[in-house]
């Protein structure tokens, strides 16, 4: 034992007490967003901005003290004796503080309260709106009161332990890695970030008068959305080369619990488009707000709860469920009731079929159906079991085939979309968009017949749709003045990227190659038109593993293109070996290998892949944060002068 | 009441997720009960002679797969090795060992007590996927006909035992 | 039933003598079998002895020239329902086979009293 210095030993405490400050700011900031006490509005004002920016800067405290602990091994604290030691080297200590679930609720809790100091700073709200930023911010002051005192009551990471032991358990090394690292911070912003339409939309139901909910509750939620798109991009590119076998989308639950909120996430952006613009589906744009935060809460509640066990799910405690549950039941439950209760009766619509209304609305609907569908097939086995005792997985083929209904529809009216008009007529725009559509037909049965081979009529519908997508998606920046050319960047760049996703996803699996096999050292493999060659097995020992090396040599037309060194890594602690895969990759195609088993006698199993246009899965999305990145920076003048 | 349908919805969900937090989770029902034991060919526990699933019909027995690795089974065995001793019950109880090696097999037997009347061994662990074993320990019941009764996953206990297993035997000595 | 041999296999036959086509089959039904003792990860995914026998198990039948439903019957009839990701379609899963037909028609429904056609 090393002699510490006493305030050392108090740091725990500290953080303890800042997360009691934090809960003492949170209430007030809830409390004084009530009409309990007669105070003026533009103190109220004043008030609640400062406990906002107090209950962030607690929490923020808080976390400080916690990785202070990390990185001193202080291992009186449970949670750090559980999930770090000595060798752990210091960029994972750091992500180890949320690398468990106190940790990570405490970082959503920073980031909850961070988007709330956000919000609360805002110069977005005008005049008429004081109410309007007053009420969101008191439900936003309960949400972060429900949550603080969950992490107080169930999941409280400053918890200290006796006696002490001398080494910690370590990380969890799937968690070893840099995209993972930083995976749940992103993802966690995206969801907490929803949290803020959800407020917006509920103080809009308050504020009967105030017209402008939709457009600052936008910005939020692409914020929130390119959070989304990021930690779900980031996901699933870290579990194509982490866990080892080369798949980039399991429908796991964990993930199925991402999907849902960025799908009415994506839904609501285009939807408050026409409620800031037109003034249309308003109630619509309100129950989309309240239904993405409550899935973001559904997601936090079926990975902590265990309900549906997962490979993800590091922790389950059936009381950490319980309170998630009595937290959905207050907010989702409450919300939908003031929903039923405030809403407005809209006039009945009348939307020209075809107009870039309907069209929005449909492509709601239809991004909203496959959050239905998703939901449905992620739940119906628990269903199944309550009702008729019956155990069933429903997994990928499930999902593959129903994710089709609506997604193919979306893709065409995504497309003919662009070519609408406010209040336009549908003649004209299937006239306009008929040239386009020919084209893309052509192009789609081109590729799929001619450069490629044949492969199913699905993957020549996947190539059509994912061109028309991306044309329809160029359209705007080809045909705009150079004057409207930023404005229409954003959504361009989102609607390409979604048209290469799409590309990048057909190509894949309709041509993508895999092939188990065993190698001796010096044998090679042929898979597609690469060679595989198996040079060597090497030892090699890390900071805190030991691995077998493998040296595998590809060969295309017999020119060598590259070296790839799969890995097997068994880690100190008490855990099976992790795979770390060896990729030679560029942006036409993947070329993946990871170590299998030692056979005996230097043969061994090993797993190839080929895969064409894989990172365009990865690309698309990238293309489409940047879209989103360009309306919220570069954007913001215009916004601001459209307003005034 | 159109405005009441998202709460009839969320209602639903959530009674749904209440229920599934508090009702715990089924073992996998074995789609082999009612059915008549997979019929194979194995080496009996260090000999030479091989036994198949003939031979153990005429009693009603219990079958338990079971592994010298497997940490559920080192829990269980003092419990099948009462059962074996059991008198009035007298039940023969039969066991493959599964994936395993012979002499480490053996010695743990000879260390531990022997509580079956026949060990067969399943190196490969074939029979074990015929009988739709996915965690050692797993006993099986079968009647003198050799038809699945009941399958009993992880590792019995006198509680579980009188619980699931006894009352079964017991109706079908009737 | 299957001729079991009382020798153990020597594992480094396996994997060497699938065609192409074979080894699509085997890559598509080891994706789609579920491992039973991991959480959510098909057999394809997971490194657990079981999920080890189920695919050299898989790989012998694929390469007997078994097809895929052969294959997967042969798991459902031993580990039940869970042990494929593919709900088979039956009395218990009309809803869930039938969900997307079933919310294309509400939404056409609802559309049509919005009065968008």
């Amino acid at each position: 034992m090393q002699w510490r210095h006493p305030w050392n030993n108090m740091i725990p405490e500290i953080g303890q007490l800042l997360m009691i400050t934090a809960l003492a700011a949170a209430l007030l900031q809830f409390l004084i967003g009530l009409k309990l006490f007669t105070v003026d509005q533009s103190l109220r004002m004043i008030l609640i901005k400062r406990f906002t920016l107090i209950q962030c800067l607690s929490i923020f405290l808080a976390i400080c003290c916690l990785g202070y602990s990390f990185l001193n091994d202080d291992f009186s604290v449970l949670y750090i004796a559980l999930n770090s030691n000595t060798n752990l080297p210091v960029p994972y200590k750091i992500a180890a503080i949320w690398g468990a679930h106190e940790g990570s609720l405490l970082l959503w809790m920073f980031l909850l309260s961070f988007w709330g100091v956000t919000l609360a700073f805002s110069k977005k709200f005008n005049d008429q709106d004081k109410m309007l930023k007053i009420y969101s911010l008191s439900i936003l002051g309960l949400v972060s009161l429900s949550f603080i005192l969950f992490i107080i009551y169930t999941s409280n990471p400053f918890e200290r332990i006796f006696p002490m032991p001398d080494q910690g358990r370590g990380l969890n090394p799937l968690l070893q890695d840099p995209a993972l690292a930083i995976h749940p911070p992103i993802l966690y912003a995206g969801y907490v970030g929803l949290a803020i339409p959800f407020a917006l939309a509920l103080a809009s139901l308050l504020t009967p008068h105030s017209s402008s909910w939709a457009g600052i509750a936008r910005i939020w939620t692409i914020n929130s959305w390119l959070f989304l798109t990021g930690g779900i991009a980031l996901g699933s590119w870290w579990a194509y080369y982490e866990l080892g076998w080369g798949g980039w989308w399991f429908w796991d639950p964990v993930e199925n619990a991402s999907l849902m909120p960025w799908l009415v996430a994506t839904a609501l952006v285009h939807s408050l488009i026409v409620t800031e613009k037109k003034g249309l589906f308003n109630s619509f744009s309100t129950l989309l707000a309240i239904i993405a935060f409550s899935l973001s809460l559904l997601g936090t509640f079926l990975v902590r709860s265990g309900v549906l066990i997962s490979v993800h799910s590091f922790a389950s405690d059936p009381e950490r469920g319980l309170f998630i549950l009595m937290l959905i039941g207050l907010f989702t439950g409450g919300a939908l009731m003031l929903f039923a209760l405030k809403q407005k009766r809209s006039a009945p619509l009348k939307l020209e079929l075809l107009s870039r209304e309907s069209l929005l609305l449909l492509n709601n609907v239809f991004l909203c159906s496959a959050a239905g569908l998703v939901m449905i097939g992620t739940l119906y086995p628990l269903v199944l079991e309550l009702v008729n005792s019956e155990k069933i997985s429903v997994g990928p083929p499930y999902f593959n085939f129903v994710i089709l209904f609506p997604c193919i529809p979306l893709l065409i009216f995504v497309g003919l979309a662009m070519f609408s008009a406010w209040n336009g007529k549908g003649s004209k725009l299937l006239l306009r968009s008929s040239r386009v559509a020919l084209l893309s037909i052509l192009i789609g049965l081109v590729v799929s017949l001619l450069i490629l081979s044949y492969d199913t009529p699905l993957t020549t519908i996947g190539l059509i749709l994912a061109v028309w997508t991306i044309i329809t998606g160029c359209l705007p920046l080809i045909r705009s003045r150079t004057s409207s050319l930023v404005k229409n960047l954003p959504m361009a760049l989102a609607h390409i990227g979604l048209g290469i996703m799409v590309l990048g996803i057909t190509v894949t699996s309709s041509y993508g190659i895999t092939f188990d096999d065993t190698l001796g050292f010096g044998q090679s493999k042929t898979v597609g038109e690469y060679e595989f060659k198996l040079i060597t097995i090497n030892d090699r020992t890390g900071p805190n593993y030991t691995a077998k090396v493998a040296m595998v040599e590809i060969y295309s037309e017999n020119q060598k293109i590259g070296t790839v060194f799969p890995e097997k890594r068994v880690y100190d602690t008490t855990s099976p070996s992790m795979t770390e895969a060896g990729i030679e990759a560029n942006l036409f195609r993947d070329l993946f290998v990871a170590l299998g088993e030692d056979l005996g006698g230097d043969i061994w199993s090993m797993h190839l892949q080929y895969k064409p246009l894989l990172r365009l899965i990865w690309l698309g999305p990238f293309i489409m944060i940047l879209g989103g990145l360009v309306r919220l920076f570069l954007l913001k003048p215009l916004s601001e002068t459209a307003n005034s | 009441m159109k405005r009441l349908l998202p709460i009839a919805i969320f209602l639903g969900l959530f009674i749904l997720l209440a229920r599934s937090l508090f009702v715990p989770q089924m073992d996998l029902p074995s789609p082999l009960i009612g059915k008549q034991i997979p019929s194979f060919s194995l080496n009996e526990l260090g000999k030479s002679s091989t036994v198949t699933h003939q031979d153990l019909l005429g009693d009603i027995a219990l079958i338990n797969i079971w592994a010298t690795w497997c940490v559920g089974c080192e829990i269980e065995h003092d419990f099948l090795v009462e059962l074996s001793l059991d008198q009035d019950l007298d039940i023969p109880i039969i066991g493959i060992n599964w994936k395993d090696r012979d002499d480490l097999a053996t010695r743990w037997l000879i260390q531990k007590g022997n509580p079956y009347s026949k060990i067969l061994s399943d190196p490969i662990g074939n029979t074990a996927i015929d009988f739709g074993v996915y965690g050692a320990p797993e006993t099986f019941l079968i009647d003198d006909q050799g038809i699945i009764h009941y399958k009993h996953i992880g590792p019995m206990d006198r509680q579980n035992f009188e619980q699931d297993i006894l009352p079964r035997i017991v109706a079908l000595r009737k | 039933m299957f001729l079991l041999l009382p020798f153990q296999v020597v594992p480094d036959d396996l994997n060497t003598n699938l065609t192409a086509t074979q080894q699509e089959l085997y890559q598509g039904i080891i994706q789609e079998v579920r491992c039973l003792v991991c959480q959510n990860q098909s057999i394809a995914e997971s490194n657990a002895e079981l999920a080890k026998d189920l695919r050299e198990e898989i790989f012998q039948q694929v390469e007997q020239g078994r097809n895929e439903a052969q294959v997967k019957s042969y798991l459902q009839e031993r580990y039940g329902d869970f042990v494929l990701y593919e709900p088979s379609f039956k009395q218990s899963t009309y809803f869930l086979w039938l969900s997307p037909i079933l919310i294309l028609i509400l939404i056409l429904g609802w559309l049509r009293k919005i009065g968008v056609f």
